[in-house]
């Protein structure tokens, strides 16, 4: 046999067999494993549902992508878990902090265990039977931003901004209710008398900022804070509650 | 101020003007509403993970949002479709004004793309994406830094933009913030720097950060579009 050929046919067959072994191509995704998985409450089988994932990705040679998503509707489980495409090179040697919201669309009524994909976060979704006529139970003001402050010891506020549509409506109440690491504000909007009874009710933006004094938050440690918004929209911001130092 | 009860508020209206609210019996469809525009922030290349902002409005409270649909065809076009879910009910007549970042991962063929409503097949922006230029050397040409929220405030009467975040270790600290208004966009690019020769300490260093914006506020709507360190942004849709 020509030792040429030879020589060509054994590199050929030791690159067709080693091929996929070593080849790798960049950027490429990876699993990214959370510190924090939060799933807000009080979600119906009519609402757009979300979870939210928190953690660091390794450097900043990573880019956070689209999520994992799986739904298995028969055993009532969703694993999430975050992904980021790597980038070769020379990156600065720091954790980069992320905050991910995770659509998971609407889904039908029950108990849902949502699991981080790595298996080391388990929280469990309540899925109610939607019994209001229209899109929510409540009509929620349309808020735009959201964020908490510690503006005196002990006492944590959330500072919640937006837009009303209309001149006849205003804020009723604020509902705030905690489960886990989750804290839910609920914005609700009612129907006001115009300030000049001779000004019929007409569609106008009119912003409006109100705050809201959170419960006692147990521990240290990242919280979310879930506020639900107008037509199925939510403002979620995570946070850091922390000791102040004496 | 005093307060009507809904069902008042409701007859009251509906008699007035009864086409203002659905009615019927509980009902679940899902539909399409058109958007009006598309906020584009500059500067993405065919590196980066490629987020819009779209805009719209639902026509009334009896409207839910749905998810959005991208469908990318060989032209460089991008059909963005918004769904909506549709309820019964006592509703208020809208317009109720929506916005929705839509993510669209990364745009590989460098050039220019036209962003197209789904429904009205309307032209609501243009985007182009450039070669990138800094493989080899991470992520993006420089570090920024890590966001979890940034807002518009008031700072002294002039206005300002706060930057919220935590920094991983010590040695991190905001060198400068490049503040850029193109046409309805404003970009934000709060720009790290890192200590050299000292032991840097792990841990989490929040921060807050205000920015003053030297150049006027837009008039119309705009997107406040803030570069955060794991590749991800911040968008916000301010109405002056």
């Amino acid at each position: 046999m020509n030792k040429s050929f030879l020589t060509l046919t054994l590199l050929t067959g030791f690159t067709f067999f080693t091929a996929p072994a070593t080849a790798e191509t960049w950027p490429r995704e990876v699993d990214i494993a959370a510190e924090s998985l939060f799933v807000p409450a009080g979600f119906d089988d009519n609402d757009e549902t979300m979870v939210i994932l928190d953690g660091y990705l390794p450097s900043a040679c990573h880019r956070l992508t689209a999520p994992t998503i799986q739904v298995d509707a028969a055993s009532k489980k969703i694993v999430v878990g975050a992904r980021a495409k790597e980038f070769k090179g020379v990156c600065p040697d720091v954790t980069v902090p992320f905050t991910q919201t995770v659509t998971l669309g609407q889904l039908e009524r029950g108990d849902y265990a949502v699991v981080s994909k790595d298996g080391k976060h388990t929280n469990m979704m309540q899925i109610s039977h939607a019994t209001a006529a229209g899109p929510d139970d409540y009509l929620y003001a349309m808020v735009e931003k959201a964020h908490v402050i510690y503006p005196v010891p002990h006492k944590w506020v959330a500072v919640i901004e937006g837009r009303f549509t209309n001149t006849c409506l205003g804020l009723e109440e604020t509902k705030v209710t905690v489960t886990g690491n989750t804290i839910q504000v609920l914005p609700i909007m009612n129907f006001v008398e115009p300030t000049n009874p001779k000004v019929p009710c007409r569609a106008q933006q009119r912003p409006f900022r109100t705050v809201v004094e959170l419960p006692h938050l147990p521990a240290d440690g990242r919280y979310l804070l879930h506020v639900r918004s107008l037509n199925g929209q939510a403002v979620n911001e995570v946070f850091f509650r922390t000791t102040p130092q004496p | 101020m005093k307060t009507l009860p809904l069902w008042l508020f409701a007859l009251a209206v509906t008699l007035a003007t009864a086409p203002a609210f659905a009615q019927g019996s509980k009902f679940l469809k899902e539909t399409q509403v058109p958007l009006i525009k598309a906020y584009v922030p500059h500067g993405y290349d065919n590196d980066d993970s490629v987020e819009i902002v779209v805009t719209g409005n639902l026509p009334s409270t009896c409207y839910k949002m749905g998810p959005i649909e991208t469908v990318l065809d060989d032209q460089q076009h991008i059909y963005v479709t918004q769904t909506a879910y549709e309820f019964s009910g006592e509703c208020l007549k809208g317009p109720i004004p929506i916005a929705q970042v839509v993510a669209m991962g990364r745009l590989s063929k460098a050039g220019p793309y036209e962003v197209i409503d789904g429904v009205s097949q309307d032209n609501i922006a243009k985007l182009v994406i450039a070669e990138a230029t800094a493989l080899g050397h991470g992520t993006d040409e420089v570090l920024y830094a890590p966001l979890s929220d940034a807002y518009l405030v008031q700072k002294n009467g002039k206005p300002a933009i706060r930057l919220v975040g935590a920094y991983p270790d010590n040695c991190l600290s905001l060198e400068k913030t490049a503040v850029k208004l193109d046409h309805d966009v404003m970009v934000v690019l709060p720009e790290l720097k890192q200590a050299k020769g000292v032991a840097c300490e792990k841990g989490r260093f929040p921060f807050e950060e205000d920015v003053a914006i030297e150049t006027a506020l837009p008039a119309e709507p705009f997107l406040l579009h803030v570069r955060s360190m794991s590749g991800a942004s911040i968008n916000k849709v301010i109405t002056p």
